[in-house]
């Protein structure tokens, strides 16, 4: 299990507070960076305004991603992290309350490495994203291991 | 013929009497033709045989010998003189008589000859001639169909020419009379006839009448009869005349006579303006009461103007051109529209056809046009045209509006689906993390208060997403495919049965139900249907589920029937209402969407949905989609 950080993209306070307690609920080590619009989790990714001397490993270990965001949206953000060819290969997935059909193929079209919806029922939510979380960050085996 | 012979034989007697004369006339002159004792008598016999003939000549040689012998001859045995004997010079003379006799005679007969045949040339020729003439006249009067008859008013017997009989159809030699000549004629005409006649021959006054016949076989003729009495001593004693048939005529002249009359009654009592018109001047030649009211002037003032006069300016030109070119005969016929100026001012539409009505020997020729009064036709027209073009707008108004309102629709369904959720997730979720962190320091109240808001807000998630499937049932695209629903039923009932393995429900679904469909739609038809035969016999002991093929006025349904709670059909107006429901939450708990939601889906198909149920006695929701169905094969039970 690496110990990069987490970068969750989140307007909506309330979903921010009880993701980090399902994280933390699991004992997960790695931190988890929080933005909270799309710009924002460009400016992250690419050190740019405000994240310029963000410190730190350059690239997170994954991004969970909201759709419904200020400013640039998360399909916006992830078309310009699958454009980008140093981010092209960074695990995104797609953390949203949608169930839009719609919302779900052109998260896949513009390249999401997963869609999750995020329920009401909050023991639900709390088993999603323990094992999303645990999937990404143990199971999965990521292409940028180690940079 | 006796006053012929007797001037002969009188001819005769003279010439054979001629030598009487010559022997006076000899003795005279005796001193002087001495001795010459033949010197008159030579003369005298050839005359008499010229005029007389031979017999005459005969005789009057015969008489001249014995005057001669008897007067002028001496005796023979008185004197015997120096000079021919006497017998000798009186043989001679004989001779000679004799011959003058039957000269005159061949002469005679030869010169009668000649003139007999003269006469019978002359006769011959002329017959010729009366048989052409005849033959000709014959001709003449089957051309013209005129004969002739005549009648004598004393016997009222009469005869008649060959056409006569031809005109009465009768045979050449039929002898008529007056009276059954009369009976030949239409009864109508008859006593018309009968008097004309009797006054003819009664006062001997001419008539010249137009009859109908009926012929011998019984056709109807027409015949002029002309009458021409013969006076003879102030008294008429026959009475002769022409006959002709001149019924090709007279119906020409009939048939021409209904023609006009048709025409008239169309000019006059048309619906339409008509008008006649000079093709050269484009003056009114005559018009209709019509085409008066129409262009609002009395028939007096028209006739005084011409066409281009009460013609729309813009329209002339192109009216004239064609008015031109039908009356050179380039064309045969012109129709237009076009534009009148009322007397009123007003303009006023006409649809125009004109034909050329005939042209005069001088090339002078007459147009007929017909009118039709379309000004009210063309303003409703352009009130249609006007209605038209802004109900377009107005659709297209209207669409615009509808899509704008689909688009908010869309919008909200979205707002709904993403923005709405997100609190009751915090609701439920800081609830939790409440009891979670703070659970002991809780009363059992202040627990069970923490339970019924989180149970608040998955109930309200659950809202929001019924709403949602109901909407997207609704407006999503329609994509038909062949769809199996008794897979799709086997499929549902197999992961209903799994998600509460404590349920005993015997089920069956008969194989080979198809449908044309779309596969999403139909399956989350199939998913509310079987979920609700599921739940609605949890109370049931022995509960079944059976999806089949019925058939119900001549239609297939597919029947899911169950043997659950059922429902009261009085309530069954509101099963397929949304948010509405037959059933407390506490008894089956539920939103109220699912059957709407099915509805929906049946509808946008084509289909019907519904449902027959009493209370304790389970529910049969019948199912229709308009799509063939192969035959159904037989059942298969599984539990």
């Amino acid at each position: 299990m690496n110990a990069l950080p987490i970068l969750m993209v989140e307007d909506n306070h309330e979903d921010e507070l009880l993701t980090l307690r399902s994280l933390h609920k699991v004992n997960l080590a790695n931190a988890v960076d929080v933005v909270r619009d799309g710009q924002q989790a460009l400016d992250y990714l690419f050190r740019e305004g405000e994240f310029a001397s963000r410190p730190g490993s350059d690239l997170p270990a994954f991004v969970l991603l909201d759709l419904g965001l200020p400013r640039l949206s998360g399909l916006d953000v992830l078309a310009r992290i699958r454009a980008d060819p140093r981010t092209t290969a960074l695990p995104v997935v797609i953390f949203t309350s949608s169930s839009e059909e719609e919302d779900r193929l052109a998260s896949a079209l513009r390249g999401a490495n997963s869609f999750v919806r995020k329920p009401i029922d909050f023991a639900a939510f709390a088993e999603k994203v323990a094992r999303l979380g645990i999937y990404w960050l143990a199971v999965n085996e990521p292409p940028l291991a180690g940079r | 013929m006796s006053a012929a012979v007797s001037r002969s034989a009188i001819r005769s007697i003279l010439a054979a009497s001629l030598p009487v004369a010559a022997c006076g006339v000899q003795l005279l002159c005796w001193p002087i033709v001495a001795p010459a004792v033949w010197f008159f008598f030579y003369p005298t016999v050839f005359f008499s045989s010229w005029l007389g003939g031979r017999q005459a000549g005969l005789a009057a040689t015969g008489l001249a010998t014995l005057l001669v012998w008897w007067h002028f001859l001496p005796p023979v045995h008185v004197v015997a003189k120096p000079g021919p004997s006497p017998y000798l010079t009186a043989a001679l003379f004989m001779v000679m008589g004799t011959l003058f006799s039957l000269f005159h005679e061949r002469l005679r007969r030869a010169t009668r000859r000649a003139a007999d045949h003269e006469v019978l040339k002359t006769r011959a020729a002329a017959a010729t001639l009366l048989r052409e003439q005849a033959d000709l006249l014959d001709r003449m009067s089957r051309l013209a169909k005129v004969g002739g008859w005549s009648f004598d008013t004393r016997t009222l017997q009469g005869t008649w020419s060959p056409e006569v009989a031809r005109i009465h159809d009768l045979d050449p030699s039929y002898q008529p009379n007056v009276r059954s000549g009369l009976d030949f004629y239409h009864q109508e005409d008859r006593p018309i006839l009968a008097r004309a006649v009797q006054e003819a021959m009664e006062t001997g006054r001419p008539y010249d009448l137009e009859l109908r016949l009926v012929t011998a076989r019984g056709r109807l003729r027409w015949v002029h009869s002309i009458c021409d009495p013969v006076l003879e001593g102030g008294r008429v004693v026959r009475v002769h005349g022409a006959l002709q048939d001149t019924t090709e005529r007279k119906e020409t002249e009939l048939a021409l006579r209904a023609s006009e009359a048709g025409y008239r009654s169309i000019f006059e009592q048309a619906g339409a303006g008509v008008v006649e018109v000079d093709g050269a001047t484009g003056r009114f030649l005559r018009v209709n009461a019509r085409f008066c009211q129409f262009v609002g002037y009395s028939e007096a003032e028209l006739l005084g103007r011409s066409f281009p006069e009460l013609t729309f300016p813009a329209d002339l030109a192109q009216d004239l051109l064609q008015t031109r070119r039908l009356a050179s005969g380039d064309l045969q016929e012109y129709a237009t529209e076009k534009r009148y100026l009322h007397k009123s001012g007003a303009i006023v539409w006409g649809a125009l056809n004109a034909r050329l009505l005939h042209r005069e020997p001088g090339g002078a020729c007459a147009l007929v046009s017909i009118v039709l009064d379309i000004t009210e036709h063309r303003r409703a027209q352009a009130e249609l045209d006007r209605l038209h073009a802004t109900l377009e707008q107005r659709v297209l108004d209207r669409t615009t509006e509808l899509q704008a309102a689909n688009q908010e629709l869309e919008s909200f369904a979205y707002a709904v689906s993403h923005d709405l959720r997100a609190p009751l997730r915090a609701m439920d979720g800081f609830s939790q993390a409440l009891l979670d962190d703070c659970g002991p320091a809780l009363t059992p109240e202040g627990k069970a208060h923490l339970g019924l808001i989180m149970a608040a807000s998955r109930r309200m998630g659950g809202l929001i997403d019924g709403i949602l499937r109901l909407s997207r049932a609704s407006r999503c695209e329609l994509v038909r495919i062949p769809v199996d629903l008794s897979a799709l039923a086997e499929a549902c009932l197999a992961e209903l049965a799994s998600s509460e393995p404590a349920r005993r429900v015997q089920w069956r679904v008969q194989p080979g139900l198809l449908a044309q469909g779309d596969f999403r739609l139909l399956e989350a038809a199939m998913v509310n249907l079987l979920g609700n035969a599921w739940k609605y016999t949890a109370g049931t002991p022995e509960a079944r589920i059976d999806v089949a093929q019925v058939e119900l006025g001549d239609r297939p349904w597919i029947r899911i029937r169950d043997n659950g709670c059922g429902f009261d059909m009085a309530y069954a107006d509101k099963l397929f209402k949304p948010f509405q429901r037959l059933h407390r939450q506490d008894e089956f708990p539920g939103l109220g969407i699912g059957l709407a939601t099915v509805q929906r889906i049946v509808q946008r198909h084509g289909g019907e949905l519904t449902a027959l149920g009493a209370p304790g006695h389970g529910a049969d929701f019948y199912l229709f989609l308009p799509t063939p169905m192969p035959m159904p094969q037989p059942f298969q039970e599984s539990a």
